[in-house]
């Protein structure tokens, strides 16, 4: 029972950091059909943004600051997006996809740079905030609050983005403008703004994204590359453009991951990548591969 | 109709998809309160005479002035924002949203002019009213054009474009929708082009006729200097 259950808690810890990765990509590609490279670039930026503002508080922050400095994050890369979205999104709209790989791609090594320029090449390390430094015994399993703290995160991450899509009035202006944008123009809405308004949403969850899921990394100007991997593979498998796809995706991933490296200790990060291969094969479209942005 | 400046006046109008040159030398006005017919065969250039008004597909030159205003780098959304609203021939309605709302979506449009309540709507369009809560995907033909025509009136357009409002549909369904069109037209002050290839309805709905042929017009007059000229429905009509 015990390892069962610490496998499943570490497989949905597994599967939520990647949702909150996941989400703000799969956003992206659903509405704009952009495959954006460079999301764990934006992500990266959003873990240094969150350290600086951290060691501007002075490191050990309570819990309420904790969030804030990761929204803070989240605005500041919003905002990245949208001078990202000016510069170079809009420019993809109506040229092949292999531009837009460049394009996202070289974003992704500019991200890279500015990192090692403004914060350097060195390795950091970042603790928990100490409300989040403890450990829940449930009968004889052990769970860090910290990782409690995440999968609440991204369970929280995708309930606000199914509501937002769903529910409200921009939310639902943007899946009219995904369904067929060229319909959407004539009917008098500003795709661009719609657009905008995505990329936005889509960056700043990136940065918070980096801003809760940093004290779970050493911060590097490689950061960006670790989660994308599997992000890709989240967002691959739950249907290109699924929110929901990407969610449930995320569990089966995780816990597969999670059971694998249970099993076979000695293999750790490969389950996720075979299980990725054989669903695909068995479904290329993905889990929720007919539903795009719902 | 001399006197008074055009709601559309098109002067000179190229279109192009890629190489091909669509649209050619185009020149045509329509009157506040007007409602033209646009007749040619299949492939004549009716469809991207439209979407050539609203840059909405194909590459444009030459003058548009829509309310007396230069259309030259507007974008399409402004143009329906500033009353001229297009009905796609292929309808385009959003499948996985219900009726209501596809309706209500047309008034995004509408902000800044007199708009049409729903209830007004559904006085127009009494076949709408117990489709309200349907998918778009669940409609036939002929409901999906009346659906698509309710959601562009609802932008309370000054010149609303139908294109070929009424292919494929059966004769019944036909004759409805132009006793809506008649409707329409005594309730709301608008005007109306309409890209037709049914002579008789685009006869029962509109006042004036321009026929194209090849991306050129090639008549521009009243009902009856068409009638009086058989040839020409000879020549740039029959199949």
């Amino acid at each position: 029972m015990y390892d069962i259950g610490m496998t499943v808690f570490n497989g949905l810890a597994w599967a939520m950091a990647t949702f909150l990765v996941a989400a703000g990509l799969t956003l992206i590609f659903g509405i704009l059909h952009i495959l954006n490279f460079a999301h764990g670039g934006f992500f990266m930026i959003g873990a240094y943004v969150s350290y600086s503002i951290m060691l501007g508080f002075g490191g050990g922050l309570p819990l309420w600051l904790y969030l804030v400095r990761a929204m803070a994050a989240g605005v500041v890369v919003g905002l990245l997006g949208w001078v990202v979205d000016k510069l170079v999104f809009r420019r993809l709209r109506d040229v092949e996809d292999a531009y837009s790989l460049i394009a996202t791609y070289a974003l992704l090594l500019i991200c890279g740079g500015a990192v090692t320029l403004i914060w350097g090449l060195n390795y950091m390390g970042v603790m928990p905030p100490p409300a989040l430094n403890s450990v829940i015994f449930l009968g004889d399993m052990f769970m860090p609050t910290y990782t409690i703290f995440i999968i609440f995160c991204g369970v929280a991450a995708f309930v606000g983005l199914e509501l937002f899509i769903s529910k409200t009035r921009t939310g639902r202006l943007i899946r009219v403008v995904a369904a067929d944008p060229w319909m959407a123009q004539l009917l008098g809405l500003n795709v661009k703004r719609i657009y905008l308004v995505t990329v936005i949403v889509s960056f700043a969850m990136a940065g918070a994204a980096g801003g809760l899921l940093m004290p779970n990394q050493s911060l590097s100007p490689e950061l960006g590359g670790i989660f994308l991997l599997q992000a890709f593979g989240v967002v691959i498998l739950g249907g290109m453009g699924s929110i929901r796809g990407a969610f449930v995706a995320a569990i089966v991933l995780g816990l597969i991951e999670s059971f694998g490296t249970y099993f076979f200790p000695q293999y750790p990060g490969i389950f996720f990548l075979l299980a990725l291969g054989v669903i695909l094969l068995l479904r290329p479209e993905g889990i929720m591969g007919k539903e795009q942005t719902a | 109709m001399a006197s008074t400046e055009p709601l559309l006046r098109v002067s000179e109008l190229h279109a192009f998809y890629g190489g091909s040159h669509v649209i050619q030398d185009a020149s045509l006005s329509v009157a506040p309160g007007e409602s033209v017919a646009l007749l040619g065969r299949n492939g004549a250039g009716k469809s991207t005479l439209m979407k050539s008004l609203l840059d909405a597909g194909p590459r444009v030159e030459g003058e548009i002035h829509f309310g007396g205003q230069d259309l030259r780098g507007v974008s399409p959304d402004e143009r329906s924002r500033r009353g001229l609203m297009l009905v796609p021939e292929d309808r385009r309605i959003y499948p996985d949203i219900s009726v209501a709302e596809n309706i209500e979506l047309g008034a995004q449009a509408a902000r800044g002019r007199d708009p049409v309540t729903l209830t007004e709507i559904y006085d127009l369009f009494p076949l709408l009213v117990p489709l309200k809560e349907r998918a778009g995907y669940q409609m036939s033909g002929g409901q999906q054009q009346l659906v698509a025509v309710a959601r562009g009136l609802m932008g309370a357009p000054r010149l609303l474009l139908l294109d070929e409002p009424v292919e494929g549909l059966a004769p019944v369904v036909v004759d409805e929708m132009a006793q809506h069109i008649a409707r329409i037209r005594e309730t709301r002050s608008l005007a109306l082009l309409i890209a037709e290839q049914n002579l008789s309805f685009a006869r029962r709905c509109t006042d004036r006729v321009l026929l194209i042929d090849s991306g050129r017009i090639v008549f521009d007059g009243s009902w009856t200097d068409f009638d009086a000229d058989p040839d020409l429905k000879e020549r740039y009509l029959a199949v």
